[in-house]
């Protein structure tokens, strides 16, 4: 029984030395690895040439979209030249009549608070204020002119400048205001 | 030092000149075979095949999100040009009194008229009238056209003085009509003050410095 068993326990099989060689275990991985790999690489170029077509139509049909808007933005292009000119216009128009002064008011703000013995003889305008130079007898009706632009005018900022005796007249004052404009307020 | 190394060497240059032997006859070297050979493999498709394919589509898909940006940008434009177009379809007829405010040009006939207008409705006696240097005709000519700084969007003044006499009242109606021209403009300077006559009386003189715009 011992020398059955004994017999039993042989291999009549040639082992398989050429899969254990280099060779062997080179062809058994460009069976197996290998070939998977080369598999899934050609389903990426494959997948990337067919998403190509896609992507190139895609192209194609935005730049025939561009070309067409494209002329129709030329075709405007001298309507838009002509209401960037009227934008252009708008805006220095509104900056001078929004900025600009109303001298009439000022004219009339100072005929209707001049005291009776006071003379103009200069108004000058200027863009931030204007000069009042005129004669009186009196002081103090300078004092008042002054004080009633300041008051009843609106203008907050008005100050005499030099009060002297008129060279001509020495019965006279010769006097100067100056009157700062608050353009916000006119 | 020097002979450390050569020691060394001798001491291990079995090893290395005996790699393959080794490999051989060690089988766990072998089974890293394999491994070795797929990583180089995958490392060649990789740079080769795989990448360039990848760069091409990445290209196609950068241009063709930059042109679906362009074209965004082209719609708005569009869209706005049709506001734009309606607006001032609409707004017609002021525009037309907007080009006579702010002309292109100088033309000084116009203002020229409009101060005969204004002097019409109120009889003071225009004592001078002086303008600018401007182009009437042809290109803007580079010397003599006075760019104002004070006037926005780089448009140009045409200077005038206007000098005139009257009375009190009637010297500021005058300037109130002035100031309801259809062409605006910026006020340099005025004045106003006591002149003697020839005769020997006074008379109230009024001048103003100013300059209108008109666009370039």
């Amino acid at each position: 029984m011992a020398a059955r068993k004994k017999q039993s326990l042989i291999n009549l099989l040639p082992s398989e030395e050429f899969a254990g060689s280099t060779t062997g275990r080179a062809l058994a991985w460009a069976l197996s690895t290998f070939r998977y790999i080369v598999i899934v690489t050609e389903l990426v170029v494959i997948l990337a040439f067919i998403s190509r077509f896609w992507l190139d139509a895609q192209n194609q049909s935005l730049r025939e979209e561009i070309e067409q808007k494209q002329a129709l933005i030329v075709s405007s292009s001298d309507f838009e030249k002509e209401f960037k000119e009227v934008q252009k216009r708008l805006t220095v128009y509104k900056t001078l009549t929004k900025d600009s002064l109303s001298f009439s008011k000022i004219f009339t703000d100072i005929s209707t608070n001049i005291p009776d013995d006071v003379l103009l003889s200069t108004i000058t305008f200027f863009e931030t204020g204007l000069t009042i130079e005129g004669f009186s007898s009196n002081e103090r009706s300078i004092v008042q002119l002054a004080v009633n632009l300041e008051k009843n005018a609106g203008y907050p900022d008005t100050s005499v400048a030099s009060v002297s005796t008129n060279k001509e007249d020495p019965s006279l004052l010769e006097f100067s205001l100056n009157v700062a404009l608050p353009k916000e307020g006119i | 030092m020097a002979l450390g190394w050569r020691s060394n060497y001798l001491r291990y240059k079995t090893y290395f000149l005996n790699v393959v032997g080794h490999y051989q006859k060690r089988d766990d070297l072998k089974m890293f075979m394999e491994f070795m050979l797929s990583l180089a493999t995958i490392a060649i498709f990789g740079i080769f095949a795989i990448r360039p394919t990848l760069l091409t589509i990445a290209e196609l898909l950068k241009e063709i999100e930059g042109k679906k940006q362009t074209v965004s940008i082209m719609n708005e434009k569009i869209e706005n040009l049709n506001q734009a177009q309606a607006l001032y379809e609409e707004v017609r007829p002021d525009i037309d009194l907007l080009k006579i405010a702010i002309p292109k040009k100088g033309e000084p006939e116009n203002l020229v008229r409009q101060f005969e207008g204004v002097v019409s409705q109120n009889p003071v006696s225009i004592l001078s009238l002086s303008l600018g240097q401007v182009n009437i005709l042809g290109e803007s000519a580079p010397i003599g056209v006075i760019t104002t700084n004070e006037l926005p969007e780089g448009a140009e003044g045409l200077a005038f003085t206007i000098s005139s006499s009257s009375d009190y009242p009637l010297l500021s109606s005058f300037v109130k009509s002035l100031e309801g021209l259809r062409r605006p403009y910026k006020l340099d300077a005025l004045y106003i003050n006591t002149a003697l006559t020839l005769e020997g009386g006074k008379q109230l003189i009024l001048v103003i410095n100013a300059h209108s715009p008109y666009l370039k």
